[in-house]
C-alpha cells in the first residue's frame, strides 16, 4: 500500500499529455509537467525517500511547500549540484536527478540509523555533554563525517556555470502572496490608482484556494485576469525572502531549467507592503509521528487536486482542527479512502463526509511500520476505548500557523489567539498591512493548544510508546524539549538553542508554535508567556550565488589598470594586485622567478637608470587662501613653509596618532598644493580631508580635487636618470645641479603640460613626471627606445621594495599598523617646534605615547649576512619562547646592492638597542639579528644626485 | 538596507554613503586632561533610540550632514545641514 | 585598453572619443564667478542638483562646490576655464584624461541600468544627470534622452565596468 497517481483528470497544475523523465536515488522514474519532485515522488508510490538528520529515521514527504522538514535531496550533479534542497520546492524537468541526503550507503540499509537505537545517548544538547574527554577535536572529523546533509559541488567539477541576475526597482505596492487575500489587496491597491507588484512563490496564483475543488479555482482564475485588467504585474516563482530597513525588500525568482538564467534577485524600495503569506499547518503530536506516510492533511489535499497524486490507498485524518473535515471531503470526492478521522476534540460543528467514522476525544498512541506507515492504535484520552486501524497515511491537521516571517522581520510583535491557538500579528506597521491568513483571518473554530495524547490514553497502549516528534528536520522530540525544560533551559531563546527546534532549514515553519506549546505546558505558561523567536531572512533557503549575482572573478572587486598597462604587459610584467591596482611586481626574463627578477632590477636600477610607473599614486589637488593653513592642521609636519616649487615628505595620523598614510606635500603657488597619497589609500585622505573641512574648519576656504585618474606618472630613477631626461628634450632646467631634490617644476615638455617632482622612494637620482594620463604610454615608451644604450630597465613594485627597505624607508601599512605614532618611526622631530596645531597632537602628548619602551622602527641585519629574516618573525626576550614579544620582523628582503640581507623592525626601545644582538624566532627556527641604524645603503643619501 | 536622504541628491540606498558616527562631539581643548580626551576619542553614548549622526554621500555629491536614527526602528526623523544644531524631535 | 564598443544585450555601448570634462570649484563666496564662468560658454545659470544646463557644453551639478562642463572640444570649455583665473576662491580642474565616457542607446537602457545601479539613484528624465554607484565604484549619469544617455567612470575602472556592462547585458531577456 503507497501512494499512486489519481486516475483520469485529477491534477489541476499538471499536464498529463507531457511526460518528464527524471532520477531518483538511481531509479529511472516518470512524471508529468507541472509536477514538483514531490508530487512526481509520491506518484510513483515512493513514501520512504529520506533519513532524518541526527537519528537517520526512514522518512517522507511531509508537506507540499516550502516548510518541508523531510523530503531533502542532492539536485542535480558535477559543478550544479545543488545539496539538501526540498523536493516540494522543485519544479519537475526533464532529467532531473535526486539523490537522498544523508544516507550510507542507501537510503534502505543506513548504516547511521544505529544512531536511531542510540537516541538514548543522543537527546537535546548531547555535543554539550560528550565527545569531552579526552579533547573535542579527536571526535570532530568523525563527527562531522556524520553530520551533514548532503555534499556541495566537487570544486574538481568548475565554476558554477548558471548565471544568476538581479535587478533593482522600486514600486509604490508590494503584494506579497498570491492566493485569495493578495490577489484581493492587489485589486484594491490597482483600483486606488497605484503601482502594484504581487509576487507569488508557487508557479501558480491561487495560494491555499487553489487546492478547494474546481469551483475554487474558477474563482481565482475570474480574480487572476482581473488583476491584470486592472495593470497588476504579476511575477511567480518568486518569494520574498527578506524584508528589511526602510521598506527593502529582496525577493528570489526561480526561472526556467533550460533558460540562460537560473534564479534572479529582486532588490525592492516599497512605499506600501502586503503580507499575504498565508499559513502553515500545525502539525499533530502522537508517537512515532514522523513515519513515512504522515503528511499534513492540506498536503494531502493539494497534492490530490493540483498533481492528482493520492498520498496513500486509505488515508487517516488525525485532527485538532475544522480544517480536517474539509480535507476529507476532497479526498473522498477524488475516490481516495478516508479510513476514519480521529478528532482530538470532544465536539465539532463540522461534518465527516459519508460513510467516514470519526472518533472524538482520541489520539493516536501508536503507528505500526517503520519504513513505511501501515497502521495505528487509537486510544480515547480516557483510555478506555481502543482502535486498530489499517491505514497508509495519516493526514495531520493540527491547527495552523500564520505565516508571520516577513512581519516579524520588519520588528512587528504577535498576539496568541487563545481560541485558534495561533500566533498572529499584533497590528499594522507602518507602511505594512497583514492580510488573510497571515493575519490570523482564518474561520477554523476551536484549536486546542496542546493536543498530545493523554497519559491515561498512553499508559493504556500497554507498551512503551514512540519517539514524539516536534522538530522533524532537527529531530528535536518531546522528550527533548522536557529535557530542555528539566536543565532550566526554559526562555525560548534557550529552548531553541539548547534543543536546536527552529533551527533547521525550515525556520520551525511546521515545529515552532508545538515545541512553545509544549514547553509552556511543561513549565505551567501559556504560550505567549512562553513567547516567539524573532525570525531572520532568509524566509526559505536561497542559493548563496544568488545573492552573489555576478559578483565572482574578475567582478567581484574592481581593479585598476594604469594608462601606460599595455607597455608593461609588452615588457613582460608579472601582474599583481597591489592596493587595488594591476602592477608588474616584476619583469621577468629568461625563466627567472619574481625573486630574481626582482632582485636583477634592484641592482640594475642603481647601476644605469629605471623605468617605473607610478601612476596609482594618490594625487590631489589642495587649492584656496587657506590650504597652506589647511595642510598644517592635516599634517605632522609644517607645509605652509614651504616655498613655491618646494616639496616636503608629510605624514597623516588620525585623532589617536595613528600614522595612516604618507606622501609628498608639494608647492605650485601660494595656494595651490600637489598633495601625493599612497597608491592605495587616496580615498581616505580625501575622505579624512573633506571631513574636516565640512564638518570642523568649515571658515576654511580651501577646496580639495582629487586627480589621481586625470594624472599619469613616470618615474625615472637611478644615476643616468637625468642623462636619459636630457636625451628625450628635457630642459637643462631639470638637470639636478639646476633643480634640488625635493622641489616641483610645471613645465611644457613638447606641448604637454607636465609636473616634474623631484624626489626618491629607492634613494637615487629621481624624477616623478605628472603628465597627462593619456600621454603616459608614449612618455614612457619613448624613454624605454631612448635608454636602451644606457642601460634602462623597467623596475616593478618588488625591486622598488628592496630598493626602499635599502634605504629604512617604511612602507605604512607594512612597516607600521594600527598602533603607530610618529615617534615610533622616527618621524616626530620638529613636533615640538610645530606651533600650529594638527590632527592627533594631543594623543601624541599622553603617558604611552610618550613611553620609551614603545616599538621603535629599526634596521637589523642577519649575523650570518645570509638568512633572510621572516617577516613577521618575532623577538621574544631571552630565553626564548614562550615570553613577551619585544619586536618582530616588518620587512626583509636579500640585497643586491649591499650583498646581504636587509631587515626594518619594530623593536621596544629599538633606537637605544643599537648595535645589539637580538634573536628573531620563525617556526622553530630562532636567528639571530644585529640591531642597525639605516638607511642600510648609502647613508649619506649621496646618490641623490646621480652622476653623469 | 537602509534609504537615506541625502539633501542634495535625494533618497538614495545606504550603500551610496559612509557613516561617519556620532555628530555634534565637542573636541576638548588641546590642554585637556588625559581621561577627557580618551573618553572623546573612545566613549559614545550608544543610545537605544534617537541617535544623532552624520552621514557622507560618498558614491554621490561627497557631502556630510546630520541626520536623527532611531537606533532600534532605523526611523529617520531629522536631515539636517553638518553644522545646524539638531532641530526639535516631536512629542 | 579593454574593448569599449559592443553590446549589452539589445543596448549599444561606444565610447566617445574626445569629451571634454573639467571640474569647475567654487568655495560659496565666488557664485558668481561660477556663474560668469558659465555665461562665457552659452549657460545662464548655475545648475541644480541633478539637473544638466546647455548643450556643448554640457553643466552638471556635481555639489555645493563643484559644477562639471562636458564638451566635445575644449574650443567649448576654455572661455569658462579662463573665466575662473584670477580669484584663488575658485578654480578649474582638468579631468579629461581621467574619465571614460561611454555612450549607452537602446529601448532596454534602463533594465540594463537596473541590474547595476539602485534605482533611486538612476536619472531617469532627459535633461537629468546623477553620481551614482555602479557595483563598487563611483559613476556619472547623464541623460540625454530616453534611450540614450553617458555614463561617465574613471579610466582606470574600464575593464571592470565594462565586464558589468557585459554581464548585465547578458542578463537582458529579448
Amino acid at each position: 500500500m503507497s501512494a499512486y497517481r489519481l486516475p483520469g483528470l485529477t491534477g489541476a497544475w499538471i499536464n498529463r499529455s507531457q511526460k518528464l523523465n527524471f532520477n531518483f536515488d538511481g531509479r529511472a522514474l516518470q512524471g508529468y509537467s507541472g509536477d514538483t519532485l514531490a508530487s512526481a515522488l509520491l506518484a510513483t508510490g515512493s513514501m520512504h525517500v529520506a533519513r532524518s538528520f541526527k537519528l537517520h529515521r526512514p522518512r517522507g514527504i511531509f508537506s507540499c511547500g516550502i516548510e518541508e522538514p523531510n523530503g531533502l535531496f542532492e539536485i542535480g550533479d558535477d559543478a550544479r549540484r545543488t545539496p539538501n534542497t526540498r523536493a516540494t520546492d522543485i519544479n519537475l524537468y526533464e532529467g532531473l536527478i535526486a539523490l537522498p541526503g544523508n544516507v550510507w550507503p542507501s537510503l534502505k540499509f543506513d548504516i547511521l540509523s544505529i544512531n536511531n537505537y542510540f537516541a538514548g545517548l543522543l537527546p537535546a544538547g548531547f555535543y554539550y555533554k560528550t565527545f569531552m574527554w579526552p579533547a573535542w577535536r579527536l571526535f570532530e572529523p568523525a563527527i562531522r563525517r556524520a553530520a551533514g546533509l548532503g555534499h556541495a559541488a566537487d570544486p574538481h567539477s568548475g565554476h558554477d556555470p548558471d548565471r544568476y541576475d538581479e535587478l533593482s526597482m522600486h514600486v509604490h505596492t508590494l503584494v506579497v502572496g498570491g492566493g485569495v487575500a493578495g490577489m484581493q489587496a492587489a485589486l484594491e491597491a490597482a483600483h486606488a490608482g497605484h503601482d502594484v507588484l504581487l509576487v507569488e512563490g508557487q508557479s501558480q496564483l491561487g495560494g491555499w484556494t487553489a487546492a478547494q475543488g474546481e469551483a475554487a479555482r474558477t474563482q481565482i482564475a475570474t480574480l487572476a485576469e482581473q488583476i491584470e485588467k486592472a495593470g497588476v504585474r504579476v511575477v511567480t516563482a518568486c518569494t520574498v525572502m527578506g524584508l528589511y530597513d526602510h521598506q527593502y525588500v529582496a525577493a528570489v525568482q526561480v526561472l526556467d531549467e533550460n533558460g540562460k538564467i537560473r534564479e534572479r534577485l529582486w532588490k525592492m524600495r516599497v512605499e506600501q507592503i502586503v503580507l499575504a503569506c498565508g499559513a502553515f499547518e500545525r502539525p499533530m503530536l502522537f508517537p512515532d509521528n514522523d513515519r513515512p506516510g504522515v503528511m499534513l492533511a492540506s498536503a494531502v489535499q493539494r497534492y490530490a487536486e493540483l498533481y492528482g497524486v493520492a498520498c496513500g490507498r486509505r488515508v487517516l485524518l488525525a485532527a485538532a482542527c475544522d480544517s480536517a473535515y474539509g480535507v476529507a471531503h476532497s479526498l473522498q470526492a477524488a475516490g481516495i479512502d478516508v479510513a476514519a478521522i480521529i478528532d482530538h476534540r470532544d465536539e465539532t460543528a463540522a461534518q465527516a463526509p459519508t460513510g467516514v467514522p470519526v472518533y472524538r476525544s482520541s489520539a493516536i498512541v501508536s503507528v505500526k511500520g517503520g519504513q513505511q506507515v501501515t497502521g495505528v492504535t487509537v486510544i480515547s484520552h480516557d483510555g478506555l476505548h481502543r482502535q486498530e486501524i489499517l491505514v497508509d497515511c495519516i493526514a495531520v491537521a493540527g491547527g495552523w500557523t500564520p505565516a508571520v516571517n516577513l512581519y516579524s522581520m520588519a520588528g512587528g510583535s504577535l498576539q496568541w489567539d487563545e481560541r485558534s491557538s495561533m500566533f498572529a500579528p499584533n497590528k499594522d506597521l507602518p507602511g505594512i498591512t497583514v492580510v488573510g491568513a497571515c493575519a490570523g483571518k482564518l474561520d477554523i473554530g476551536w484549536v486546542p493548544a496542546d493536543n498530545r495524547p493523554t497519559s491515561l490514553a498512553l499508559s493504556a497502549l500497554g507498551q512503551t510508546p514512540g519517539k514524539i516528534f516536534v522538530d522533524l528536520q532537527n529531530d528535536v522530540a518531546a522528550s527533548d524539549v522536557a529535557l530542555a525544560a528539566q536543565e532550566n533551559f526554559r526562555s525560548v531563546e534557550h529552548l531553541k538553542r539548547y534543543t536546536t527546534m527552529g533551527m533547521a532549514t525550515d525556520q520551525g515553519k511546521t515545529s515552532n508554535v508545538n515545541a512553545i506549546v509544549l514547553m509552556g505546558a511543561l513549565t505551567q505558561r501559556t504560550p505567549p508567556q512562553v513567547g516567539t523567536t524573532k525570525f531572520r531572512p532568509p524566509f526559505k533557503p536561497v542559493t548563496i550565488n544568488t545573492i552573489a549575482g555576478g559578483r565572482s572573478g574578475e567582478r567581484i572587486k574592481p581593479l585598476k589598470r594604469m594608462p601606460g598597462h599595455d607597455w608593461h604587459t609588452e615588457r613582460g610584467g608579472l601582474f599583481e594586485d597591489f592596493g587595488g591596482w594591476l602592477r608588474p611586481a616584476a619583469y621577468p626574463i629568461q625563466g627567472e622567478s619574481l625573486e630574481q627578477a626582482a632582485q636583477r632590477e634592484a641592482f640594475q636600477v642603481r647601476q644605469t637608470v629605471g623605468l617605473f610607473e607610478g601612476s596609482p599614486l594618490g594625487k590631489i589637488e589642495v587649492f584656496g587662501p587657506d590650504a597652506a593653513d589647511f595642510l598644517d592642521l592635516m599634517y605632522v609636519g609644517t607645509m605652509s613653509t614651504l616655498p613655491v616649487g618646494g616639496a616636503r615628505y608629510g605624514i597623516l595620523i588620525n585623532e589617536n596618532g595613528v600614522v595612516f598614510d604618507d606622501g609628498i606635500v608639494a608647492r605650485l603657488a601660494p595656494d595651490h598644493f600637489w598633495v601625493n597619497t599612497t597608491s592605495g589609500g587616496v580615498e581616505r585622505v580625501v575622505l579624512a580631508f573633506e571631513e574636516w573641512l565640512q564638518c570642523e574648519y568649515v571658515n576654511h576656504r580651501v577646496l580639495v580635487t582629487p586627480v589621481t585618474s586625470a594624472w599619469g606618472n613616470v618615474t625615472v630613477s637611478g644615476p643616468k636618470a637625468w642623462a636619459l631626461l636630457e636625451r628625450a628634450g628635457f630642459y637643462a632646467t631639470l638637470a639636478p645641479g639646476a633643480m634640488k631634490h625635493m622641489t616641483i617644476r610645471d613645465i611644457d615638455h613638447a606641448g604637454t603640460r607636465m609636473r616634474v617632482l623631484r624626489a626618491s622612494f629607492n634613494g637615487e637620482l629621481g624624477y616623478e613626471i605628472n603628465l597627462p594620463a593619456q600621454e603616459t604610454s608614449s612618455l614612457i615608451d619613448r624613454l624605454w627606445d631612448l635608454g636602451h644604450d644606457l642601460g634602462v630597465v623597467p623596475y616593478g613594485i618588488e625591486a622598488l621594495m628592496v630598493m626602499r627597505t635599502e634605504k629604512g624607508f617604511l612602507h605604512v601599512g607594512g612597516d607600521t599598523d594600527g598602533t603607530t605614532l610618529p615617534g615610533d618611526i622616527g618621524m616626530d622631530r620638529g613636533i615640538a617646534k610645530k606651533v600650529a596645531n594638527f590632527v592627533g597632537r594631543r594623543s601624541l602628548l599622553r603617558p604611552a605615547s610618550l613611553d620609551a619602551s614603545r616599538m621603535q622602527l629599526v634596521g637589523l641585519i642577519p649575523v650570518d649576512r645570509k638568512t633572510r629574516l621572516p617577516v613577521g618573525a618575532h623577538v621574544v626576550a631571552p630565553p626564548g619562547p614562550p615570553g613577551a614579544i619585544d619586536g618582530f620582523v616588518t620587512s626583509s628582503y636579500p640585497s643586491p646592492n649591499l650583498g646581504h640581507p636587509v631587515a626594518l623592525a619594530m623593536l621596544q626601545s629599538g633606537r637605544a638597542r643599537t648595535g645589539e644582538i637580538i634573536t628573531v624566532h620563525h617556526l622553530d627556527r630562532a636567528i639571530d639579528a644585529q640591531v642597525v641604524v639605516t638607511p642600510f645603503f648609502d647613508p649619506q643619501g649621496e646618490r641623490l644626485n646621480g652622476r653623469d | 538596507m537602509m534609504q537615506i536622504q541625502c539633501p542634495w541628491c535625494g533618497p538614495r540606498a545606504a550603500n551610496e554613503f559612509y557613516c561617519g558616527g556620532t555628530t555634534a562631539i565637542l573636541r576638548p581643548q588641546l590642554d585637556c586632561d588625559d581621561a577627557t580626551w580618551g573618553r572623546y576619542l573612545f566613549f559614545r553614548e550608544n543610545p537605544k533610540g534617537a541617535h544623532a549622526e552624520r552621514w557622507r554621500h560618498t558614491f554621490g555629491c561627497g557631502q556630510w550632514f546630520n541626520v536623527r536614527r532611531n537606533t532600534v526602528s532605523h526611523e529617520v526623523d531629522a536631515v539636517y545641514g553638518i553644522t545646524e544644531p539638531a532641530p526639535r524631535s516631536e512629542p | 585598453m579593454v574593448e569599449t564598443d559592443f553590446n549589452a544585450g539589445s543596448v549599444s555601448v561606444r565610447k566617445i572619443e574626445t569629451l571634454v570634462v573639467v571640474a569647475l570649484r567654487h568655495l560659496p563666496e565666488v557664485a558668481n564667478t561660477l556663474v560668469t564662468a558659465l555665461q562665457a560658454v552659452g549657460i545662464s545659470a548655475a545648475p541644480n542638483p541633478g539637473q544638466v544646463l546647455g548643450q556643448n557644453p554640457w553643466a552638471l551639478w556635481r555639489s555645493p562646490s563643484e559644477v562639471i562642463l562636458l564638451a566635445t572640444h575644449r574650443n567649448h570649455t576654455d572661455a569658462a576655464v579662463a573665466a575662473m583665473v584670477g580669484t584663488s576662491l575658485a578654480c578649474a580642474v582638468n579631468q579629461t584624461d581621467g574619465v571614460l565616457a561611454l555612450e549607452l542607446q537602446g529601448q532596454q537602457l534602463d533594465d540594463l541600468l537596473l541590474r547595476l545601479v539602485d534605482s533611486r539613484s538612476l536619472p531617469r528624465l532627459p535633461g537629468t544627470s546623477t553620481q551614482a554607484r555602479l557595483v563598487d565604484i563611483s559613476i556619472t549619469l547623464v541623460r540625454h534622452e530616453s534611450d540614450r544617455l553617458w555614463l561617465l567612470a574613471e579610466r582606470p575602472q574600464a575593464e571592470y565596468l565594462v565586464n558589468w556592462l557585459k554581464h548585465a547585458g547578458a542578463c537582458l531577456e529579448p
